[in-house]
């Protein structure tokens, strides 16, 4: 079990994949924005890769344990201490009872995944730990942690001293520029030549305004094709209207001439075009870019983005623990 | 078809207008009720309502000879009828005004989908369905089935049936699915099934699809009091004018575009028709709806850039469908009035969100009373004192067949 005794921004429980089986009813997945480096924190800690873990954005919790655990931290460098020494990220660490975490600023990447050796003992909602903080659903009480909550952890039975092979960590930019594969579609012929050109060759900035449930970019203007003017009224009349639709996760979404990369909270349905999705493999990238950095999008094929994600699988098993 | 009645629905029934020929076929049987005051409506006078009820609903169904849904006309509601005058009266010029403002492409010329012709409206609302499904990516893991590029019953019934054909066929690898309007989304897992199989598959199910024209679905009815044109969604609009760009105010922009005459007729409009549930999507609970009179069919563009904040139980439209907001969220759409009734419960603190935590299900219809600040303060108290008692009508039936009867029926020049 541990306290918090400073609960960071937005910090919540999380599990891979979330809730599916729910889109229907307007609930998005949720989960982990980055689940690969989420994926090895619950490895390095002996549990099933699942498992419901803390995720930190951009500026993480103090937690007081008040039982021994092992923990693995993962993902974004904020500057883990116990008791003010540092201690090492991508590894398995022992925590004793009475010893305090704290978490700071991510130095590089901007979420950071805490596991916990037995996950986090709490009921699962809609079938899934993860939270939906914006809507108030899942994770304890549907929200970010509190101040004060005692959080109730399982057994531990991990051991200390685990590491990752150096081909399995990813690589976070060091430049503020993110290489990110995009697939064309579903809305893939609504923009003209131009505007798909445009798209894959701007520098995007991600705004300051993105949170779990969008990413918005700036960037240049996007033109359309004779499709996206010439439409039946129901659409709406500016060029981005479409009749509404399902969205996938990960979609951008043109609304107007903003961008907006639907992400793990956010709509399931809406009514503007997705002429691009950034696969599921992808996403990593996605979860630990901070506002201000840049995004530059490459297009891939289906199939490659598909292969991405069966390799991002295989380097989320225990083969990449040593 | 015998409608049972509830005890809130006599709320329902005071709005009648007990002088109105077509309610009340034999005027007799009344007589005990029209001198009581409404107030004086207690349980026990509950079973002769149902009677009363009983009986005119099934002469009224006897009429039809078939199930279907009884929607009312927009002069039966008396408290509509104060709010928002009628106007008879065909527009001084004599000019019929289009219902839909075009769509000017920059050659001059028009959109193919030309709304102003009348020649056999009811043909035009159901075309624009593509000949085969497109089935397009949305990267590694879900696909859209894209039935048509226009919003209309049949195109949705195909989606919903879809989405049940998958259900049925469960094809391996396919986690769940998403129908909307005219299309919808599967979400599948790459490492059991290929883009190209999945195609495949569902291009088979979509082939043995059964004609929507036979299908009868289950409909419940839930009205729901709404102040329109009201203070809180002026003051969001109000913010993002202010902030974020500047618009005209969405319900004198929605009159505009439409070519209507001022906003109290684009509140008769609205309000004068049932809405269809074509989907939940966007946030849990939230209901996209397209309107069931063709008359009533508006149209207005997302917000551009979308909204940061609306008001909870915010009613919107973008495109022609028409939402309720279930809480405080960003949004796009155009927005005009307000419900007090929860859409969505997390907490089930009342009886009718038992099975879900979400009010509605695809193929429930909606009707907007037009109501006043007082009513909506009365059942807000009533909702935060979980004493609310929603206003619903189970055990309804609906059939495309019946409601392209009902089409071919309509007065297409009729004013609201």
């Amino acid at each position: 079990m541990f306290e918090v005794l400073k609960k960071g921004l937005e910090t919540s429980i999380q599990d891979y994949p979330g809730r599916v089986g729910y889109l229907n009813q307007g609930f998005p997945p949720s989960g982990p924005m980055d689940s690969w480096s989420f994926r090895l924190a619950n490895l390095l800690v002996g549990n099933d890769p699942n498992e419901g873990a803390l995720e930190c954005q951009f500026m993480g919790p103090s937690l007081k344990f008040e039982t021994e655990h092992v923990i693995a931290i993962c993902g974004a460098d904020m500057q883990p201490k116990i008791d003010g020494q540092s201690v090492p990220i991508w590894e398995s660490i022992l925590i004793k009872s009475g010893q305090t975490l704290e978490l700071n600023f991510c130095l590089s990447g901007a979420r950071s995944y805490i596991a916990f050796s037995g996950g986090i003992d709490i009921k699962t909602w809609m079938g899934s730990k993860s939270t939906f903080h914006k809507a108030g659903v899942g994770g304890i009480d549907g929200h970010a942690i509190q101040e004060g909550q005692k959080i109730t952890l399982g057994k531990s039975d991990g051991l200390v001293g685990k590491k990752i092979k150096s081909d399995a960590i990813p690589e976070m930019s060091k430049t503020g520029v993110w290489e990110i594969e995009v697939v064309r579609g579903p809305n893939d012929d609504w923009l003209d030549i131009e505007g798909y050109k445009t798209f894959l060759q701007a520098e995007w900035k991600l705004q300051a305004r993105s949170d779990r449930t969008g990413f918005r970019l700036d960037g240049p203007t996007l033109t359309f094709n004779e499709k996206a003017t010439n439409k039946s009224p129901e659409h709406g009349y500016e060029p981005s209207n479409i009749i509404d639709q399902g969205y996938p996760v990960g979609g951008i979404n043109l609304a107007g001439q903003t961008p907006i990369i639907l992400v793990n909270d956010g709509p399931s349905m809406g009514g503007f075009i997705v002429p691009y999705t950034v696969p599921s493999a992808s996403f990593w990238k996605l979860g630990q870019a901070k506002p201000s950095e840049k995004f530059k999008f490459k297009e891939i094929s289906v199939e490659e983005s598909q292969e991405m994600r069966s390799s991002q699988t295989m380097l989320c098993s225990r083969e990449s623990i040593i | 078809m015998v409608q049972k009645y509830k005890t809130s629905d006599i709320n329902l029934f005071s709005k009648i207008n007990l002088e109105d020929k077509n309610y009340l076929t034999k005027k007799s049987e009344l007589k005990p009720f029209l001198k009581k005051p409404k107030s004086s409506y207690k349980n026990q006078d509950t079973n002769k309502f149902e009677q009363l009820e009983g009986s005119l609903v099934n002469n009224d169904f006897k009429k039809e000879e078939n199930l279907f849904f009884s929607q009312n006309n927009i002069d039966d509601c008396s408290s509509f009828k104060k709010m928002f005058p009628h106007n008879y009266k065909i527009s001084k010029s004599g000019i019929k005004k289009p219902s839909i403002k075009r769509h000017v492409n920059p050659d001059g010329s028009y959109p193919k989908n030309d709304i102003e012709k009348h020649i056999d409206k009811v043909q035009n609302i159901f075309q624009g369905e593509y000949e085969k499904p497109k089935f397009l990516p949305g990267g590694d893991k879900y696909l859209l089935v894209e039935f048509g590029n226009i919003m209309n019953l049949e195109l949705n019934f195909k989606a919903q049936g879809l989405a049940k054909a998958i259900e049925i066929a469960k094809i391996k690898g396919v986690y769940e699915t998403l129908p909307c309007f005219a299309s919808m989304i599967v979400h599948y897992n790459p490492d059991e099934i290929q883009f190209n199989d999945l195609k495949i598959e569902l291009a088979q199910l979509v082939k043995d699809l059964k004609s929507s024209e036979d299908t009868v679905v289950e409909s419940r009815l839930f009205r729901f009091p709404t102040v329109y044109l009201d203070k809180w969604t002026k003051e969001a609009v109000n913010d993002y004018t202010s902030k974020i760009a500047f618009k005209k105010p969405d319900p004198e922009f929605i009159v505009e575009l439409n070519n209507l005459d001022n906003v109290d007729h684009f509140v008769r409009i609205h309000s004068g028709t049932e809405y269809w549930v074509a989907s939940l999507g966007f946030w849990p609970g939230l209901p996209f709806t397209m309107p069931l009179d063709p008359r009533c069919k508006l149209t207005a563009p997302k917000y551009n850039p979308p909204r940061t904040w609306t008001p909870k139980g915010t009613v919107g439209m973008g495109g022609s469908s028409t939402a309720i907001y279930p809480d405080k969220l960003p949004g796009g759409y155009q927005i005009f009035g307000r419900t007090p009734v929860p859409i969505w419960d997390p907490e089930r603190r009342f009886q009718v969100f038992k099975d879900s935590i979400c009010l509605f299900r695809p193929g429930d219809r909606i009707k907007f009373d037009p109501c006043g600040y007082e009513e909506f303060e009365s059942i807000e108290k009533k909702v935060e004192e979980g004493t609310y008692q929603f206003d619903l009508m189970e055990n309804h039936k609906f059939s495309i067949k019946e409601y392209k009867k009902w089409l071919s029926k309509l007065d297409y020049n009729k004013k609201f």
